[in-house]
């Protein structure tokens, strides 16, 4: 069997068919047309398949990042509302030395005020409840989608072992797509970088840079 | 009000920190936490409430399965339950009230509103 490294070897395949099997003018348009069909369609597969590797392997590291946001504003709330519980307290406790002491009622209802504003600001802290539901649902998309995307490859590379003629035509064209979709890949991992990096270095081990 | 043993069911500690705030200022004094549906129905199963307070969107049991496991116990027919969640479509609200809530709230909601509801459901 002839070996296929490019599309030009995929024609003269088809070529040689047409040759051998003396096919009939009117069927071999037909064919030469499904066979052009394919070369669009199976570099752009492959694209695409390219594309789901990539972009596969990026998601679970998303995922984590939207935890580690819902964690964060859940412990920077805390930090807030513990604080907010001080102020209140310090507040009461303003507000019985000042009845203790005759302060005026304008005094003691400013206080009164402010210790309410400080409740109203504990009760604003929802939005981190209702943040994190919209991040645990953006999480359950982008897992329904990094499912799918292995799911989608598991299927290509199947599609690639079903036939002797297959194997080769996929695996010449993807060479050829490989090539081509470089400065692509390059383009996409740069966008999609994670630039946070947490959690690698500890201060101590920066500093010993320093000295 | 301020004498009525309640159980609030909520998954978010930031949540379950903002309502026992809310709920030591309207006065009550006998308020239990539960983190989901089934550590609620094991509290529930120990004690006795006079009030529910549930969220819906939570892991184990969500608070809908919750009031539709409560509504089967006997003691429970008729305790009321106020569910309080993100989910504001007309269609959740229909659901829950199948299920057998005696309330809804939105959030975020205000300590006004919260005070009120209690109100209208002790009323009753």
């Amino acid at each position: 069997m002839v070996e296929i490294k490019n599309i030009d070897d995929v024609l003269n395949k088809i070529e040689e068919m047409h040759q051998s099997l003396r096919l009939s003018d009117e069927i071999f348009p037909l064919i030469s047309d499904l066979f052009l069909f394919v070369k669009e369609i199976i570099p752009l597969m492959l694209e695409v398949n390219s594309f789901m590797k990539d972009s596969s392997s990026k998601i679970p590291t998303a995922s984590q990042n939207i935890n580690s946001v819902s964690k964060a504003t859940e412990m920077a709330a805390h930090d807030v509302m513990d604080r907010l519980d001080t102020i209140s307290e310090q507040l009461d406790s303003l507000s019985g030395r000042l009845k203790d002491e005759g302060a005026s009622e304008e005094s003691l209802a400013k206080v009164d005020e402010i210790s309410s504003e400080a409740g109203e600001i504990i009760f604003a802290f929802q939005f981190q409840d209702i943040t994190t539901q919209q991040l645990e649902h953006v999480n359950r998309i982008l897992e329904a989608i990094y499912e799918k995307f292995i799911s989608f490859f598991q299927s290509s590379l199947k599609l690639k072992e079903k036939s002797v003629l297959g194997k080769d035509v996929v695996e010449a064209l993807e060479n050829e797509v490989e090539e081509k979709n470089a400065s692509k890949r390059q383009e996409f991992n740069e966008k999609t970088e994670d630039k946070m990096h947490h959690g690698g270095i500890s201060q101590d081990a920066i500093d010993k840079f320093f000295k | 009000m301020e004498d009525k043993k309640i159980l609030f069911v909520e998954d978010s500690p930031t949540m379950r920190r903002i309502i026992a705030n809310s709920l030591k200022k309207l006065g009550i004094k006998d308020a239990t936490e539960a983190e989901n549906g089934v550590d609620a129905l094991e509290k529930i199963q120990k004690e006795e409430f006079d009030l529910i307070l549930t969220d819906w969107n939570m892991p184990e049991m969500n608070g809908q399965e919750l009031v539709e496991h409560i509504r089967k116990m006997e003691k429970y027919k008729t305790v009321p339950i106020l569910m309080i969640t993100t989910r504001g479509m007309e269609d959740d609200v229909m659901t829950a009230i199948k299920s057998g809530v005696n309330g809804y709230m939105v959030k975020p909601f205000t300590p006004e509103l919260l005070k009120k509801k209690m109100i209208e459901i002790f009323a009753v």
